[in-house]
């Protein structure tokens, strides 16, 4: 699971009403290349919450060289491109939780795959 | 990319070991998947570059094969742990890494259980709704809640009237096209009645989101068997454009399967710069047989 992913999960187990972001409890993560591509950087920006992304990124370790509110015109910046496209496409977690900030309850992570699929008495 | 090369890169994805019939598991083989793909990159040109959810990934041949036709990140759903476990093999498969993350979750209840799950584009091979009755509507509105731009999906060419008018009156699509028709040749071994096999027409569908889904963009400060026959459409609301009647032909099996692995390609005919698939002719596809 990468940060790109993380950024649109949320729990909806019933009753809940802050189960946005994830926690990230990291046992395990794997970094890899990913085609580098400006244009799509520009493309997702404006989706990505960026609070949770900065939280992702400071739990699996890639927060660095991540401003604490960057603008568009942030995306001219090769410095900041670099930082952004490694956080949210070239770190994965393999192995970990998410974990729901309201409730507590753990989704696990196992081979990178995070397993969202509730309980009865959670729908 | 070509064609050949999609398909060729697309050849080892292993099917499903176990199918599951409650689950409708057909996989989609190696030739329809790398024909349908390209023919959903080189009619819109809406995979590279952007962002796909794969709803009922099964084995990950779609996902795959939009990944290697560009798309930047692939988000791939699927209820089943077994099939997921198929599926990260054959993405492993791949010297190169494929952006391709894979959830395990119940694709029916996204919008209720995963409502920020975004991308530009949803394709999917979804269940026909013969196991579970509603499973293609759930899934196609699932679609609806996730995709900002277009939805690619496979349904039953009996429904398309009803697919048709779903789309548009229900979840908002501003338009509703077919793209294809297929045939999937179901054998036997699905228990499908005492018949040796029985043929589903399916087709294969774009539907343009409306506005209601395409201002979603930015975030609030929120079968186990063989491959499918394809045919021409016969009479079909199209654009109106020649692009609309791509037609598939039947071909490639995996050794799973009980019948010959039958080979035929399609011929592609470049027109101002886009490849489009050709109608293979009757010897051709005799010839194979």
């Amino acid at each position: 699971m990468k940060l790109l992913t993380h950024n649109m999960l949320s729990c909806h187990i019933k009753g809940v009403k802050n189960g946005y972001p994830f926690l990230i409890e990291v046992i395990k993560v794997s970094e890899h290349e990913a085609d580098f591509d400006p244009d799509f950087l520009k493309h997702i920006f404006p989706r990505i919450n960026w609070l949770a992304f900065l939280q992702g990124a400071e739990a699996m370790g890639c927060r660095e060289g991540l401003p604490e509110a960057p603008t568009e015109t942030y995306l001219e910046d090769e410095q900041f491109q670099k930082a952004f496209h490694h956080a949210l496409l070239e770190v994965t977690l393999e192995e970990g939780s998410l974990v729901c900030p309201e409730t507590g309850r753990r989704f696990p992570v196992a081979k990178g795959i995070p397993n969202m699929l509730l309980n009865e008495d959670e729908c | 990319m070509k064609l050949k090369e999609l398909h060729a890169l697309m050849q080892d994805i292993a099917p499903f070991s176990c199918p599951k019939v409650d689950l409708e598991q057909y996989p989609t083989g190696p030739h329809l998947a790398s024909r349908l793909l390209f023919a959903v990159d080189s009619s819109h040109d809406e995979l590279a570059g952007r962002t796909v959810v794969d709803l009922g990934c099964g084995t990950a041949m779609l996902s795959i094969g939009a990944a290697l036709l560009g798309s930047r990140h692939v988000t791939a759903v699927d209820i089943d742990p077994d099939a997921l476990e198929v599926a990260a093999d054959n993405v492993a498969q791949f010297e190169d890494p494929l952006p391709i993350d894979f959830i395990l979750a119940d694709v029916r209840y996204l919008s209720h259980q995963l409502p920020r799950l975004r991308a530009d584009v949803v394709i999917m091979n979804p269940p026909f709704g013969t196991k579970q009755k509603g499973a293609d509507l759930a899934f196609l509105r699932s679609a609806f809640s996730v995709a900002t731009t277009a939805v690619y999906s496979l349904h039953k060419s009996s429904t398309r009237e009803f697919i048709a008018k779903t789309a548009k009156r229900d979840l908002g699509a501003r338009s509703a096209e077919v793209l294809a028709q297929l045939r999937y040749d179901l054998p036997a071994t699905m228990k499908f009645h005492r018949q040796k096999s029985v043929d589903i027409e399916v087709d294969l569908w774009r539907f343009e989101v409306g506005e209601a889904a395409a201002s979603r963009r930015s975030v609030e400060t929120e079968v186990c068997s063989s491959p499918p026959i394809a045919t021409p459409p016969a009479s079909l609301p199209t654009r109106g454009s020649a692009r609309g009647q791509h037609a598939i032909r039947r071909a490639g099996g995996h050794q799973h399967h009980h019948h010959d692995a039958v080979r035929c390609g399609a011929r592609q005919a470049g027109r101002s710069g886009r490849e489009e698939l050709e109608v293979e002719s009757d010897e051709a596809v005799k010839e194979g047989e």
